[in-house]
């Protein structure tokens, strides 16, 4: 150390301590969330229904464009959907190889009742309808992991469920297989969800790929 | 003459005088330098030749990755029914092995199946290697350690194995604590490298 | 040169503090450990995703099918009964715990033997795990049922409800289970109940 006797010089003047590092950590801090963020898409927003297109009440036409990707590229579908309400109390029901059973511990079949408007050349099967209720419970059927229910057609006309998504490139968009009719422009389905008896719904969802759905409110 | 050798003495003079004035060490080191180099045309200066693939012979245990495995016959078979059902032109060429899984936590069965091979026969594999155990045909996609099970490998060929004999190759296969590609910790990966190799005569059934 | 000395000591003593973090704080139980919930045969674990219940176990040699299996070892097979409480979930991770903590994976060479389960909210489902393994495995054996499915580094599960259900199997029963010969049959998984189911 210098004595005070002497003036400091440039070379025995002490150095002020370094204070750079107080703005670098913030900046560190927000690389390293930035660095981890692609979780929250990956695990999160990609694997579940977090984003919703559109929504209306019971008994009103909603107007859906759903951008997707296939075998091709970027594209969408486009259809017109309105929950004309619930009905159904059966409990029979059938597994994913379409053997009937017969629900137990108080679940009974419950009939989803939509009409739907489209083009005959959007890809809308395997569609995955979801009830919701009061307690936030979601019951399910049509999506790839559910394992009991029909899972192709519950949006679409069983004879005529129209074209698939496109999964090779060859493939040409809106094709049908042979000797199958065109769908119709205007059609209704009842897809049937196995849900508790006693249940109060709130709304229903229709989804065809995560995050995207779209919700049908149903009055309280 | 007197005159070159005046001047050889002078230039070894002074190289002499250059060694002396070095320490220790650098003398050392340039006693060995000029020691490998004077071995140089026996061979002194000649790559170590890698040490050749580990043989695989009948009955031999062989490590592949973490299993150990002991090949008995490599049969050919125009079908090993129910398990493989190739077309008529086809062939199934099956290495008849029993396999223990060492180590102390399950395995996936492709770190077996992706890393052994077998040439020689001028045919194309177009299907497999599966694996299946012997006893009831059925598939192996995961075998737990400790077990020592008669495996039937088999890969589908696209006709009549030529020649009498197969060549059995395995991969080295590391154990890797942490993976570089996939940043998987605890990993078994296969490495670009041949570890064993065996020739087998080939058994015909029909 | 004191004031170079001491910024030597902090420095030191700040890598020193690094090392017994790491070495001591049990930071990666912290970050990874799944919540764990244990149980025993033929009582309810509740999960935070689903019901979980252990409704028998056997050992045999051989599930019966066409063809039939025959265990390396032993087929010890666990029958459960799974319920989705809040929405479907898919249940990939059922496994076998030792008494020495080593996992066993399950066995897909059994005819109905299953390695995972898509559960409908509030449907129950019926599902056997078969695991082909040597003695050492049968004594004080539990199943882990959880969502992340095996893997070798373990990280599918972490920080996830996981249920750790004691099979109730005493070392002295080891041997006369190991000696057993009787077939299993295995029912079909799904919504069928097994006394219904058609095998």
């Amino acid at each position: 150390m210098s004595t005070t006797a002497t003036p400091p010089t440039r070379a025995t003047r002490p150095r002020r301590p370094s204070r750079w590092w107080m703005a670098a950590l913030p900046v560190a801090v927000a690389a390293m969330l930035v660095a981890n963020g692609y979780r929250v898409p990956v695990f999160w927003y990609q694997s579940g229904q977090h984003h919703e297109l559109a929504s209306g009440d019971r008994g009103e036409w909603v107007r859906v464009t759903e951008e997707y990707t296939d075998a091709i590229g970027d594209t969408t579908r486009t259809y017109e959907v309105r929950l004309a309400g619930l009905g159904g109390e059966s409990t029979a029901y059938e597994d994913d190889g379409g053997d009937e059973f017969t629900l137990a511990d108080g679940m009974v079949a419950r009939t989803v009742d939509l009409d739907f408007r489209a083009a005959p050349d959007q890809a809308l099967k395997n569609c995955a309808v979801t009830l919701v209720d009061d307690e936030g419970r979601q019951y399910r059927v049509g999506h790839i992991s559910d394992g009991i229910g029909p899972s192709v057609t519950n949006c679409v006309p069983e004879e005529t469920p129209g074209p698939s998504v496109v999964i090779f490139e060859t493939e040409r968009r809106g094709a049908l297989p042979p000797k199958e009719k065109p769908r119709p422009t205007e059609w209704s389905s009842s897809p049937t969800i196995a849900v508790p008896k006693d249940a109060r719904f709130v709304e229903v969802r229709i989804s065809f790929e995560n995050p995207d759905y779209v919700t049908l409110r149903l009055p309280r | 003459m007197g005159e070159n050798a005046t001047a050889g003495r002078g230039v070894l003079g002074r190289a002499r005088g250059f060694v002396k004035g070095r320490p220790a060490s650098q003398k050392v080191g340039g006693g060995v330098a000029a020691a490998l180099l004077a071995s140089a045309p026996f061979g002194g200066l000649a790559a170590v030749p890698e040490p050749g693939p580990e043989p695989i012979a009948k009955g031999k245990a062989v490590m592949v990755g973490p299993y150990e495995v002991v090949v008995d016959q490599v049969v050919e078979l125009p079908d090993l029914k129910p398990a493989v059902s190739p077309e008529p032109s086809e062939r199934v060429v099956v290495v008849d092995m029993k396999v223990t899984l060492t180590g102390d936590r399950p395995e996936y069965a492709v770190t077996l199946t992706k890393n052994v091979s077998l040439t020689g026969g001028g045919v194309e594999v177009v299907d497999g290697p599966d694996l299946y155990f012997v006893e009831d045909a059925t598939r192996m996609s995961n075998i737990n350690p400790g077990l020592t099970y008669r495996l039937a490998l088999t890969y589908t060929t696209s006709g009549p194995w030529q020649g009498d004999s197969v060549t059995v190759s395995s991969n080295l296969v590391e154990f890797r604590e942490e993976d570089k590609q996939t940043l998987d910790p605890d990993a078994w990966v296969a490495r670009d490298k041949i570890q064993s190799r065996g020739t087998f005569p080939l058994v015909r059934r029909s | 040169m004191r004031r170079s000395i001491a910024l030597a000591a902090f420095v030191l003593a700040a890598m020193g503090i690094g090392r017994l973090i790491t070495d001591h704080v049990p930071t990666g139980d912290v970050a990874d450990k799944p919540f764990t919930h244990a149980g025993v045969v033929g009582e309810k674990v509740a999960l935070d995703y689903a019901d979980v219940t252990v409704t028998g176990v056997h050992v045999t040699p051989t599930i019966m099918g066409n063809p039939a299996s025959a265990a390396g070892g032993r087929f010890l097979v666990v029958d459960t009964e799974l319920v989705a409480t809040r929405e479907p979930v898919f249940m990939a991770g059922f496994f076998l715990v030792d008494a020495s903590d080593h996992r066993w994976i399950s066995s897909t060479r059994g005819s109905e033997c299953v390695t995972n389960a898509k559960l409908s909210t509030g449907v129950r489902h019926y599902a056997s795990f078969c695991f082909d393994v040597p003695k050492r495995a049968l004594s004080g054996a539990r199943l882990v049922a959880t969502r992340g499915m095996w893997t070798s580094h373990e990280s599918e599960f972490r920080r996830d409800d996981l249920a750790d259900v004691d099979l109730g199997i005493a070392a002295a029963e080891a041997d006369t289970l190991w000696a057993g010969t009787d077939p299993v049959n295995v029912k079909e998984s799904g919504p069928v109940p097994p006394a219904e189911a058609r095998r």
